[in-house]
């Protein structure tokens, strides 16, 4: 589990997002796990136990748990009573969700994100904090989609507007995992800023074919040059008969 | 092949894997980060540890 499943898609945010996590060797528990161990059902391993926040014994599962399994037992365990919200931290969760489902039907994507974060400090479980999740991530797919309206901007030459849409979505998706990715694609582009005309390297295929523009990138397999209009060509080093440079002429 | 930078890192954001769990191995440690933080605690009994 702890190669399959544990890092799959479905669970490593639950387990990230809800939960402690902890291993201990079955053979040897500590002081305190022991007793717990001794109210657990099953023994065939890997034995997983819960409790609560305070350490009260909730449930076991013995033996290996597909992906779809341990979700369910997972989701099981954060509908326990111990860890329900009080009614009132319940109400204003309810009308957070509420206010983040209005924001994510005008596109306004970042206050759904920060509902969602802010949720997370509460302490609990609860329908509402469920809802600010489910939002969450469909923010974070809208977030996906405008990434690739950024590279069409890219790669129409609008440059600028791609800037301007990707710093919108640098703030509104902080701490998400489109903030790498959002950030990467900004860098890229300041990298390539029309100002920076590029130079006239020339590379010829062995079939003939000549691309012009500034090699900006070399691996072992392939180079990478930038062609006037900013965009990028990837060549395999195999189909290349000759690189002229002015540089070095 | 034409492929611009930016697309890359779209196809890089499709498949990025999550950030796997931190497996705590002190037990004393996590109990005490379970309740400082209200959370349950999943405790994986095995023999890997």
């Amino acid at each position: 589990m702890g190669s399959r499943v544990f890092p799959s898609k479905s669970i490593a945010p639950l387990l990230t997002e809800y939960f402690v996590c902890v291993k201990v060797n079955v053979d040897r528990p500590p002081g305190a796990a022991e007793k717990l161990f001794e109210k657990a059902n099953g023994n065939t391993l890997p034995l997983i136990l819960f409790t609560t926040p305070d350490g009260a014994f909730i449930s076991n599962t013995s033996g290996f748990r597909d992906e779809n399994t341990f979700k369910a037992d997972l989701e099981r365990v954060l509908t326990h009573p111990s860890l329900r919200l009080s009614d009132e931290q319940e109400k204003k969760l309810a009308a957070s969700a509420d206010q983040a489902e209005k924001n994510l039907g005008a596109k306004e994507f970042g206050p759904v994100i920060r509902a969602w974060k802010e949720s997370l400090y509460v302490k609990g479980f609860s329908d509402s904090k469920w809802k600010l999740k489910d939002l969450a991530e469909r923010a974070v797919a809208a977030g996906r989609e405008l990434l690739q309206d950024a590279d069409s901007l890219v790669k129409a030459d609008k440059q600028a507007d791609a800037v301007t849409l990707l710093k919108k979505l640098q703030t509104d998706f902080r701490g998400t995992e489109l903030e790498a990715p959002v950030r990467a694609a900004l860098d890229a582009i300041e990298a390539v800023k029309p100002s920076s005309a590029p130079s006239p390297d020339t590379v010829i295929l062995k079939d003939g074919t000549k691309v012009s523009g500034k090699i900006v990138a070399r691996s072992e397999q392939l180079i990478m040059i930038q062609v006037p209009g900013g965009k990028f060509v990837k060549i395999e080093k195999e189909k290349i008969a000759e690189i002229q440079s002015e540089a070095k002429k | 092949m034409v492929l611009t930078l930016v697309a890359a890192l779209v196809l890089q954001a499709k498949s990025d894997a999550p950030t796997p769990a931190h497996w705590m191995t002190s037990f004393k440690d996590a109990q005490a980060k379970a309740k400082d933080l209200g959370r349950p605690l999943i405790i994986d009994g095995s023999r890997e540890a």
